[in-house]
């Protein structure tokens, strides 16, 4: 096989359709809040974030021990170069919707377009993109997102104080501080876009320090994992 | 011709299960090995083992080069059946027009399907086949003895697990068998035919 891996994983399909065609809907309808409202970048870039935490959740465990991978994993590209491959090939389609959406700020005239490329509000789409994937290497398709999603829900149930604890902006917060800010962050991603839960930049940093961090754990460990046949001896 | 393939004290355990149990094992360019046994005996998970899917717990695996053209195909249920056979073929450089799902095909087509893209072209050094006569008709077997004729005189490394013994007899230049772990080379004992010795080494174990 003398395929590239990223190529692999593209025609292999890791997003099942009605997923993209969701992505698709939610695209348009981002860019159409955008053409009649500049100002609501937010309420579309958290539709694509909700929609990224499920895409971004591709799964490889299951996959690769069902034999699907076994030509790629079997070539002569190295695993961590296989499994960068998968990370891009996965969060691939929602990063596109992004800059669409984006594309459409900026073609309006709207002047946010700047921090949903390279401020917060992409530390947000990072940390998702990241961290779902990440969570979601060991299970099925989607279901890192769904856990992620529970999560939330229970977050906001039991603990919507510590959610709504995150205003900073105050010059001095204690290492311990910022780190409970940065793991607000990583739990509730969605709280990064608009202004009204002000992050310290140092959360914001080590927040994707941390997703950053879970990541580079699957690499540093990508030799040891075991892609037996799961119905084999 | 060199040796292209060597397992050396490989050990393998599935939590108390130790399936492979100190392995020994070489195939040389040129030459193709059959790997009989039980079921259950881990001939697959030998065959992951030397294809680099499953690290084992002890001993190494040693290749002429560090990431060797390798070719495996662990059978017709690794195919992924949500995809057309066009974009699947298109992977390994070859060009079909079937728009079908690969899981719209029988069986034994899906089995076909998967040795003909694995065996097209002979540019690998290791080949690796699991059960791969299984769900054939007799063109497709024929089809793929010839084929394996032709990769072992190109001097790659074939192992083959199977338990079509007489298939494997027109192929295979020795056979090993996986017994309790262990690879245990299987020798001619007298002027019988080989498949009715392999098939008595085999039963004669079993019952043991």
């Amino acid at each position: 096989m003398n395929v590239s891996p990223f190529r692999f994983f593209i025609v292999v399909g890791l997003h099942p359709m009605h997923n993209l065609v969701v992505l698709t809907a939610v695209t348009v309808a981002g860019v159409w809040t955008i053409a009649i409202s500049p100002g609501e970048i937010d309420s579309a870039l958290g539709l694509l974030l909700f929609v990224q935490m499920f895409l971004a959740s591709t799964g490889f465990l299951v996959r690769a021990r069902r034999g699907h991978f076994d030509p790629i994993l079997t070539s002569v590209y190295e695993r961590r170069s296989v499994l960068a491959s998968h990370w891009l090939a996965s969060i691939a389609p929602g990063l596109v919707a992004w800059a669409i959406v984006c594309s459409a700020v900026w073609a309006v005239g709207g002047g946010l377009y700047g921090s949903a490329l390279y401020g917060r509000r992409m530390v947000a789409m990072v940390l998702v993109s990241t961290l779902a994937w990440t969570a979601g290497f060991p299970l099925a398709r989607s279901a890192a997102g769904a856990l992620w999603l529970a999560g939330l829900f229970a977050a906001l149930l039991y603990k919507a104080d510590l959610l709504g604890s995150a205003p900073i902006g105050i010059p001095a917060l204690s290492s311990l501080t910022v780190l409970r800010h940065a793991g607000v962050a990583v739990v509730c991603p969605f709280l990064l876009l608009g202004t009204r839960v002000p992050f310290a930049p140092g959360s914001i940093a080590a927040g994707a320090c941390m997703a950053a961090l879970a990541m580079l754990s699957i690499w540093r460990f990508a030799d040891l994992f075991d892609f037996y046949l799961r119905d084999h001896a | 011709m060199k040796t292209r393939l060597e397992l050396a004290a490989v050990t393998k355990a599935f939590g108390a299960h130790r399936v492979l149990n100190q392995v020994w094992l070489q195939v040389r360019g040129g030459e193709t090995v059959g790997l009989i046994g039980a079921n259950g005996a881990g001939k697959t998970t030998l065959l992951r083992v030397a294809a680099g899917l499953v690290r084992p717990d002890g001993g190494c695996v040693r290749r002429t080069d560090a990431r060797p053209a390798i070719r495996y195909f662990g059978g017709e249920m690794t195919l992924p059946a949500d995809i057309a056979i066009r974009r699947w073929a298109s992977l390994f450089g070859v060009r079909m027009d079937d728009r079908r799902r690969i899981g719209q095909l029988s069986r034994g087509s899906r089995q076909l399907l998967g040795l003909r893209l694995v065996l097209s072209g002979t540019d690998a050094e290791i080949l690796l086949l699991d059960e791969p006569w299984e769900g054939l008709d007799p063109d497709g077997s024929e089809w793929l003895t010839d084929t394996l004729r032709r990769w072992r005189g190109a001097g790659a490394a074939v192992l083959i697990a199977s338990h079509r013994f007489h298939d494997l007899d027109s192929i295979c230049t020795r056979f090993v068998m996986l017994e309790r772990g262990r690879c245990i080379p299987v020798t001619a004992q007298d002027h019988r035919p080989r498949v009715e010795q392999l098939v008595q080494a085999l039963t004669r174990r079993g019952r043991q």
